[in-house]
């Protein structure tokens, strides 16, 4: 809003006429159509990040529950079975690792 | 928003809109991706009126604070020394004039620059500014007034060569 009190108004009001009036951009506006369309397709990926949404979040609980029920099998076929031998031991520590590795996978993709 | 009323609201907007921003931004190579960024989120808006009256300084606020986010992103980055200069389109030795007034409005700072566009261009109120640069109205009649000053003796003792706000 020009204020009329300003000593300067009216030249300033004269300048910043003439400022507005310089061209500076050549090429033609965006297409209208395109940019209804552009909008759409944003619109409709919204909706399809919404509706997956809770999946996403409940996804690192899933692996989380996975790799703790593993953990817990391991721990009582350990502890249920016969004397460790060599071959237990090895096959445990490697579960272990494939497991982790498979949680570590899974959270860094979701 | 249907596809007709919008491609009326945009014709009736789109050069205002570029006009502003490419007056204000004081970036030549962004200024489209602001103006679509602007429409593309007035779109996308699940509760945006359907009125072209209240659209528009809508329109405008979202462009004004893209720009900021920009300005903050840009200090942030430190990449603020290389923005680009405008270059008018027309010939010498108009171009001349046409360039130095551009050089002058990018010696107020970004937000003097907003200001004074929409009071004295789109014919913002006190109120309007305000909404569209998410200040206090009281805010805007002091931060105006000071602008209008600084481009005053801009005006009147010719703006010093060198840097600028943008």
């Amino acid at each position: 809003m020009p204020d009329g009190c300003f000593e300067h108004e009216d030249d300033v009001r004269a300048w910043m006429r003439d400022l507005a009036a310089v061209p500076i951009i050549e090429r033609p506006l965006p297409d209208a159509h395109l940019l209804w369309w552009k909008a759409e397709l944003l619109k409709r990926w919204d909706t399809q990040r919404q509706a997956v949404a809770p999946i996403e979040h409940a996804e690192p609980v899933h692996i989380g529950v996975g790799v703790a029920g593993a953990g817990v099998l391991l721990a009582w076929l350990w502890r249920s079975g016969p004397t460790p031998t060599n071959t237990l031991i090895f096959a445990t520590v490697l579960s272990l690792t494939v497991l982790v590795a498979i949680a570590a996978l899974a959270v860094r993709q979701s | 928003m249907d596809e007709p009323a919008f491609t009326s609201f945009y014709a009736g907007t789109a050069r205002a809109l570029r006009a502003y921003v490419a007056h204000t931004f004081g970036d030549f190579t962004h200024v489209d991706d602001i103006v679509q960024e602007s429409y593309l989120r007035v779109l996308r808006m699940p509760a945006a009126p359907d009125d072209p009256q209240r659209l528009r300084p809508l329109l405008f606020r979202i462009a004004s604070n893209l720009m900021t986010d920009e300005w903050r992103r840009r200090r942030r980055a430190a990449h603020a020394a290389e923005t680009q200069a405008f270059e008018p389109i027309g010939s010498a030795p108009d171009i001349v004039l046409r360039l130095d007034m551009i050089r002058v409005f990018q010696h107020l700072s970004p937000q003097q620059r907003q200001m004074m566009w929409l009071a004295y261009v789109e014919g913002a109120d006190h109120r309007e500014i305000a909404a569209a640069l998410s200040l206090r109205e009281g805010s805007v009649r002091v931060l105006l007034h000071r602008a209008r000053r600084k481009l005053a003796s801009l005006l009147q003792l010719g703006a010093p060569s060198g840097s600028t706000n943008a």
